[in-house]
């Protein structure tokens, strides 16, 4: 945790509620994607973050200064996420059995637009589907936000042997998926 | 290192996530096998094709008034006081007094002396008496379990006979 993050830390805690904002601006955009693959979806990506900032700032006092901030916030994205999930997947089996499937089917993909976007979407999405949950996010935490393996086993309140074993299924299994479904893919980054 | 063995670290090896003195030997294996090199640059091209999809496709972010509007939401609330958690971790409370029936009931075990049966002499001089004979006349062997503290006592008479006793 730098000397800049201390500060506000501790400004924020004295009172200065302003100097949140700059505490969590570093973040805003790496949290957001992280939320976004791990939904799918802007809207509900919005939603976790604004979830893990609002307990960041709640429990803010209970963070300990010797340890690094960003994967305290990682670690509270990735617990929002979680929940937020098993929020969705409850409401889902409720609504299910209900007239108003489509309409919440529907709601769940949101507002993007643009072909090419929604095309490289679909191909995160169709590599990202074969992954169990723990393999999602340890694949999402290692590979794609560039943590080590020893943060993304902090983050996931497991053994670093855990997330090894984890990030080999996943990789095999997105390698084997985009040879299969996408290889174009592959060919332009041989 | 052989080509089934390396099938478990070529995933690792390619986004990273092993000891470099691994690294070293599986590399120099793919020196000799180039069909594990082949995989492994197909693992490589699989990472990097999933990070561009992944970098390619971001999400919406909050607009100004929309970021500032979610701030002034979460500033208004109160930063939570530190919980005081008195740590009383109950597996190690439960470790210690469990070991402490356990040595209890050993020590009961081993410190109890056998009662006597009723009826029984447990000594020579007693079954003498009890036989009416002399007590020189009457030899015994005692066997003392060390583990549950079971006394045995075996009378012989003079002719090293064991010795019936009562009536």
């Amino acid at each position: 945790m730098s000397d800049q993050e201390k500060d506000l830390v501790e400004r924020v805690l004295s009172g200065d509620t302003a100097a949140f904002e700059l505490l969590i601006a570093p973040y805003r955009k790496p949290l957001l994607g992280l939320a976004y693959r791990m939904s799918r979806n802007s809207e509900d990506a919005r939603e976790i973050t604004q979830d893990a900032f609002l307990r960041a700032f709640k429990y803010l006092r209970n963070f300990d200064a010797d340890k690094s901030f960003k994967n305290w916030l990682y670690k509270i994205l990735v617990h929002a996420a979680r929940n937020f999930q098993n929020k969705r997947a409850r409401e889902e089996r409720v609504l299910a059995s209900g007239p108003v499937k489509e309409a919440a089917a529907r709601g769940s993909l949101g507002p993007e637009k643009g072909l090419e976007r929604r095309e490289l979407r679909s191909r995160l999405m169709d590599c990202l589907d074969v992954l169990t949950p723990r393999e999602k996010e340890v694949f999402l935490l290692r590979d794609i936000e560039d943590l080590t393996i020893r943060e993304s086993a902090r983050i996931l309140g497991c053994s670093a042997i855990s997330v090894r074993v984890h990030l080999s299924a996943a990789r095999s299994k997105i390698r084997n998926r985009i040879k299969s479904r996408h290889p174009e893919l592959m060919e332009g980054n041989k | 290192m052989n080509c089934r063995r390396m099938k478990k670290y070529v995933p690792l090896l390619s986004g990273g996530g092993l000891p470099a003195q691994k690294g070293k030997r599986i590399r120099a294996h793919f020196e000799r096998c180039p069909g594990c090199g082949q995989e492994a640059r197909e693992f490589e091209a699989a990472l990097k094709a999933a990070k561009h999809l992944a970098v390619a496709d971001t999400p919406e972010d909050w607009s100004q008034a929309g970021w500032r509007k979610m701030m002034a939401v979460i500033t208004s609330e109160k930063v939570g006081r530190r919980k005081v958690v008195i740590a009383i971790s109950f597996k190690p409370v439960l470790a210690a007094g469990l070991a402490l029936v356990l040595l209890a009931a050993g020590a009961f075990f081993l410190l109890k002396k056998p009662a006597n049966e009723p009826g029984r002499p447990s000594s020579p001089s007693a079954l003498a008496a009890a036989a009416q004979v002399r007590p020189e006349e009457i030899s015994s062997v005692t066997i003392v379990s060390q583990e549950t503290g079971l006394k045995i006592i075996w009378f012989f008479n003079k002719d090293l006979d064991l010795e019936k006793f009562g009536k």
